[in-house]
């Protein structure tokens, strides 16, 4: 086992450093370079500034006169002491932006989270155990109805609409939950319950699937046989194995729980880190893009891995290669 | 008793046994209407958005850029059916165009994806060693970059477009995916008659399509269906936040992003969203009703009742089952 | 197995076969299809109503204490003058102060000659000494201020609250100019190369520099370069870190919250009194904290004001529209912003149709502005904002449609035939435009429509809608083929021509005409001195100016700012000094009373 995590997490490195690469180099060739946009916002006429053309003296301030592997080189010895460098924008330290902006993401993500498995779960072992009546029609329509609304129409219909009707808008400021528990969480409640609802389609598909599965197994025939309550065989026996390989749904929805959900951060006015990379890319900040990518990358990898060791630790039939 | 192959996985009810042997697909859909009838609404959406998107410049009364067949922000009346959006462009006309938007992004992402999962599935489940590791580790760090940002940077250096978005969802699903086509290939793979065939002699190629291929289908067409529902929705929100298909082109995503209209005009609001509701859900329920009619694993039962229909229950003669009322 | 492999590829064939049809009829680029349509719609609702002028209530006396929240679009970019732009820079405008600003005794607080809602409004005649008590101008090429006493910096570490003296002054000024990242370096090289600031003692301050960087001098340095301590740069390095801010101004930054919010609070060591009104002679400032609030979402916004949420926003016009309906009790006010959008068009290529003025006089004649103005706008717009628009502190600058001469008139009026025919004329019966624009609703609906009508006339418009810094980057590269949808500049630079002359930006048209550089050079004798003479000249050359059709002006819609009633003294200003934006939080009060009244808090 501990070879297992040792070999796997010696592979997270050279993932991490193809990703790194990948992202450093892309960026850079997208058209609208940020020289260009920094040389058109600041409205700067084709005048010499000490001896060079604006763009010339720009490129050379920001440091990307250099060539790329040099700029790699000193962007990864930077990482390497935790310094992502600054943001070409705002001259922010983006070490510090990203440790501000993930709780935000995180809370909301766990949040919704927790809202989905609150609807997926239930929902999907009632189908399971009243398969083909009508509760399973009725539990499986609305949980595909939750996966096919679009959560940015339901986002901007709660925003637009009660503001008129009732006179209510959720809270409109952040308030990290440290100060304002109640406030940060009515604030962050609406847009989780819609995360929620959309990401909750999968779960439920997973819990009915797994638990239909368990179901005929014979250690629960054996119970129905022993006459034991439904409500025992189900929650003690069928349930625990029904639910690990829910495990690996959650994980797989790791990357929205860092990544937060841009569109859901914009309409709520959450300043989290899907926004951060967003709005990075459409300003061409490149080592923010790049620093963004690196703290991702590394948590979606390191959490998979996690997820991975759990669901192997739970089901003894599983043999790791 | 004369029972084919075919009929014995669907029913185990002597009843039955009689059925004629037909071919796949369109057992296929006589078991969806038969049996699940939320599925089958669901098949019938999924038509409607076919037809509505192949036929649109038939069915719709104009086109998806003329502006101002009524006034501006027309409420819904007998001229134009669905009211006008704010240079009098007709709503009915856009959401029949959208639907053809849709249709291509939903197909077009959906095929791209389920070839590209075959094929990276069954080349690394097949192949095994370290092919199959350093394919793994690929798709391992594809999968660390958020969707949408992947969507961002290659549309950035491609330029919008509605064959950009197909394209790059139907890699990120294709990718995706591709982890479960590979599941599957290695638990086929360990089979027996696999084994034989190689034996006997026959080319990669040929068990590849002969054996592997046909087995995989199930698993297949699920995808096909749960991508399309999602690269519909996909490419909704990426024209929401203005980075997908450009204005004009009416894409109901992009068209639900113009929220300052959406007091004064509430079917500005509605109609896109519905559409787009109605289509993912009945792509959604399709591809649940074909899941269960297709894995194994979810035989029809009730309740407790693993493994029987209902139906069979009750004109079934033997003696081990409880009747049912 | 054979059967069942057969008609799954049958039936997949069919489908494609399907699709790929209708792949035929489909256009796949960012370009624009539709069909000729005559603009006919009519609007129920027009949209004409003035805005309420709102008189200063003498009996109102100013309380003190409370909150003004401000709802903004864009995320604050920066603390720091030397390495984010003056423009960029909104909170700077509240902890810190400048030579000089707008004088809000002739505002609408006052005398009520002046409104300050355009942030480009730069005139020398109408602003007031804050850090300085005076100044004057004994020759072109030199201002003198005298610098105010009982200034003091904000009571922090560590500066610890000493007093303003002269040298201060020169410190932020050459700073300003010799910093690498600095915009006034970076976009005024000459004038800041040239420029030499003194203090000959305490209380004065000499800005010399070459004459012919005399205009550029007297708009960029008095009222735009915010004067901050030299004990923060050299403990810090610079004031990047927002926990660094110090400065003379009426508030201090307490709190920010990148992407979110930012805090300000009242600066109890404030030099400055109320100068007029009801409240004359107060302590300044009223306010015990302004928050300004990060949304980037429109109907968030609307949906906070309308809760009660946020104090002050600025919408567009349809929003205005919805708002005065749903929540009548909203104050507002309304006007044209000064850097609206138009179409470039190459007119230095010789062999392009754009550069001969018979075509572009076409084009021009082929737009139906009125029904754009009446039916796409309903009626909430204006057509003549090109190169400058109408407001009260430039009302001898701008010159109004119906004051043109017939024929200029006549350009915008809607001839669809004589436009034809001026186009055969020039020898271009079927011309092929491209236009390239950013890919929002905002600006291809406006295209769209250009499109329809050019069709009538038979010109061929592709509208070609790019990505946001693709769009911004041809802004700037200054190499488009045909025709660009981009900006005027703020008003404040009428005086430099720098929308039709020069090699700015703002000419995108590539204009070099020898009648306006006469009027150029005329003019550069009387700037910094004479503004009546300027407005004169810029007046006379406006007709000119208009009738070579150099560019495809956009019947531009009204900008309303909405500001909830308990916050007073606030009368819809927008910049109170050259681009300040955000600055009227230093009058403002809050009538607690009347907010607790109206939404219980």
């Amino acid at each position: 086992m501990s070879t297992y995590i040792i070999r796997r997490l010696l592979l997270i490195i050279p993932t991490l450093l193809l990703v790194t690469i990948i992202v450093f180099l892309s960026v850079r060739f997208i058209p609208g370079s940020i020289i260009d946009m920094m040389t058109s916002q600041m409205t700067l006429e084709a005048l010499d500034i000490e001896g060079q053309t604006p763009r010339e003296y720009i490129t050379h301030i920001l440091g990307l006169d250099e060539p790329i592997y040099m700029q790699y080189g000193k962007w990864l010895g930077h990482v390497l002491v935790g310094d992502l460098g600054r943001s070409l924008w705002t001259d922010r330290k983006i070490t510090e932006e990203i440790l501000h902006r993930l709780p935000i993401s995180l809370e909301l993500g766990i949040l919704a989270l927790i809202t989905s498995m609150m609807i997926a779960i239930p929902i999907g072992v009632y189908s399971a155990v009243r398969q083909d009546t009508i509760g399973d029609y009725f539990g499986r329509s609305f949980a595909i109805l939750c996966i096919s609304l679009p959560g940015f129409w339901l986002g901007t219909m709660v925003m637009v609409f009660p503001s008129v009707w009732w006179g209510w808008s959720p809270p409109a400021q952040y308030i990290p939950i440290t100060e304002n528990l109640g406030q940060n969480l009515l604030q962050f409640i609406v847009p989780a319950v819609i995360m929620g609802m959309v990401m909750s389609g999968t779960t439920m598909r997973m819990s009915r699937t797994m638990m239909l599965e368990v179901l005929r197994q014979d250690y629960v025939k054996t119970a129905w046989a022993k006459g034991l309550k439904e409500r025992n065989v189900v929650l003690r026996h069928a349930m625990k194995n029904a639910m690990i390989p829910v495990i690996t749904i959650i994980g797989l929805q790791v990357p929205v729980l860092i990544g937060g959900s841009v569109i859901m951060e914009r309409i709520f006015n959450l300043p989290g880190i899907g926004r951060l990379l967003i709005d990075a890319l459409g300003q061409r900040d490149y080592p923010v893009i790049s620093g963004v990518n690196i703290v991702m990358a590394t948590a979606v990898l390191v959490i998979n891995l996690v997820v991975d060791v759990i669901y192997a630790y739970l089901d003894p039939r599983i043999s790791y290669h | 008793m004369t029972e084919s192959t075919k009929a014995v996985t669907t029913s185990p009810v002597a009843s039955e046994v009689l059925r004629k042997n037909y071919p796949f697909l369109v057992d296929l859909l006589i078991r969806l209407v038969k049996q699940k009838p939320l599925g089958t609404v669901g098949g019938v959406i999924v038509l409607v958005l076919l037809l509505t998107g192949i036929f649109a410049p038939l069915l719709a009364p104009h086109g998806y850029n003329d502006i101002y067949v009524g006034g501006r922000l027309d409420p819904p009346s007998i001229h134009s059916i669905l009211g006008t959006d704010n240079i009098g462009r007709d709503m009915l006309s856009r959401i029949i165009y959208g639907a053809r938007i849709s249709m291509f992004v939903g197909l077009g992402a959906s095929t791209i994806g389920v070839v590209l999962a075959t094929l990276i599935g069954i080349f690394s489940g097949y192949m095994g060693g370290k092919t199959d590791i350093v394919i793994q580790r690929l798709v391992d760090a594809w999968m660390c970059f958020p969707a949408l940002f992947i969507l961002l940077t290659v549309m950035a250096i491609v330029g919008p477009g509605i064959v950009q978005v197909i394209v790059v969802l139907g890699i990120l699903y294709g990718i995706g995916s591709s982890r479960i086509v590979r599941s599957t290939v290695i638990g086929i793979k360990n089979n027996v008659y696999i084994e034989a065939a190689r034996a006997v002699g026959s080319p990669t190629s040929m068990t590849l399509i002969r054996h592997i291929l046909p087995n995989i289908m199930a698993p297949i067409i699920i995808l096909f269906t749960i991508n399309m529902g999602a690269a519909i929705l996909a490419e909704a929100s990426i024209s929401f936040l203005g980075f997908g298909i450009p204005p004009p082109t009416p894409s109901w995503g992009g068209m639900l992003s113009e929220t300052r209209f959406m007091l004064q005009a509430w079917w500005m609001a509605i109609w896109p969203g519905l559409a787009l509701s109605i289509v993912v859900y009945g792509v959604n329920m399709l591809g649940d009703a074909l899941r269960d009619l297709l894995d194994p694993r979810l035989r029809g039962g009730l309740g407790r009742y693993s493994g029987v229909s209902k139906k069979a229950i009750k004109t079934s003669t033997r003696k081990d089952i409880a009747p049912v009322k | 197995m054979k059967q069942k492999t057969i008609w799954l590829v049958l039936s997949i064939i069919t489908v494609l076969l399907m699709v790929l049809a209708s792949i035929s009829c489909e256009e796949t680029t960012t370009t624009t299809e539709g069909k000729t349509q005559t603009v006919t719609g009519k609007v129920t609702q027009p949209i004409t109503e003035k805005p309420p002028e709102y008189k200063v209530e003498t009996t109102d006396k100013p309380q003190y204490g409370g909150t003004t929240i401000i709802a903004r679009e864009t995320d604050i970019l920066g603390f720091d003058e030397a390495f984010t732009q003056h423009y960029l820079v909104d909170t700077l405008h509240l902890t810190n102060e400048e030579l000089l600003m707008h004088d809000w005794t002739r505002g609408p607080a006052g005398t009520g000659e002046f409104n300050y809602q355009l942030g480009g409004i730069n005139r020398l005649d109408l602003k007031m000494g804050v850090l300085a008590e005076s100044w004057e101008i004994p020759e072109r090429g030199t201002m003198i201020f005298n610098i105010r006493d009982g200034i003091y910096f904000h009571n922090k570490p560590p500066v610890n609250g000493r007093k303003l003296v002269a040298d201060d002054i020169v410190y932020s000024i050459q700073r300003a100019c010799t910093a690498p990242r600095s915009y006034t370096k970076l976009a005024y090289p000459k004038m800041a190369a040239s420029v030499v600031v003194t203090a000959p003692d305490d209380h004065q301050v000499v800005i010399k520099c070459a004459i012919e960087e005399f205009g550029n001098m007297t708009s960029m340095l008095p009222d735009f370069i915010s004067v901050i301590p030299h004990e923060v740069v050299e403990q810090y390095g610079d004031m990047r870190d927002w926990k660094n801010s110090c400065g003379t101004g009426p508030f201090m930054l307490t709190d920010f919250v990148s992407g979110g919010s930012a805090t300000l609070s009242r600066n109890t060591n404030y030099w400055g009194t109320d100068p007029v009104g009801p409240g004359k002679g107060n302590q300044l400032p009223y306010l015990d904290r302004v928050v300004h609030l990060i949304m980037p979402d429109s109907a968030a916004r609307n949906a906070a004001l309308r809760t009660a949420k946020v104090d002050w926003c600025a919408l567009t016009w349809d929003e205005a529209a919805n708002m005065r309906k749903t929540n009548p009790e909203i104050k507002w006010t309304k006007f044209i912003h000064d850097t609206m959008y138009v179409m470039f068009m190459r007119t230095d290529k010789a062999d392009s149709p754009l550069s001969n003025l018979k075509v572009r006089q076409a084009l021009t004649l082929g737009v139906d502005y009125n029904t754009l103005k009446d039916v796409f706008y309903a009626g909430d717009a204006e057509i003549m904002c090109w190169p400058v628009v109408a407001c009260k502190e430039y009302a001898n600058t701008y010159l109004p449609l119906d004051q043109y001469p017939a024929e200029v008139q006549e350009l915008f009026s809607y001839k669809p035939e004589k436009a034809k025919a001026l186009l055969q004329e020039a020898g271009y019966p079927a011309l092929k435009l491209t236009v390239i624009c950013y890919n929002t609703p905002t600006h291809v609906d406006v295209l769209t429509q250009i499109k329809a009508m050019w069709e009538k006339i038979g010109v061929t418009l592709t509208v070609d809608a790019k990505d946001y810094a693709v769009w911004s980057a041809a802004l700037g590269a200054r190499n488009y083929t045909d025709m660009l949808y981009g900006y005027e500049s703020g008003i404040g630079t009428f005086w430099k021509m720098i929308n039709y002359n020069g090699s700015s930006q703002f000419n995108g048209s590539y204009v070099n005409d020898a009648t306006v550089q006469a009027a150029y050079s005329e003019m550069q004798n009387y700037v910094g001195t004479d503004e009546k003479k300027m407005d004169e000249i810029h007046k006379n050359l406006l007709p000119y100016v208009v009738s070579q059709c150099w560019v495809i002006t956009k019947t531009q819609p009204y900008s309303y700012y909405f500001w909830q009633p308990w916050l007073k003294n606030y009368y819809g200003g927008g910049a109170l000094g050259y681009y300040n934006y955000f600055q009227a939080p230093k009058y403002e009060w809050v009538d607690l009373v009347m907010r607790k009244q109206m939404i219980g808090k």
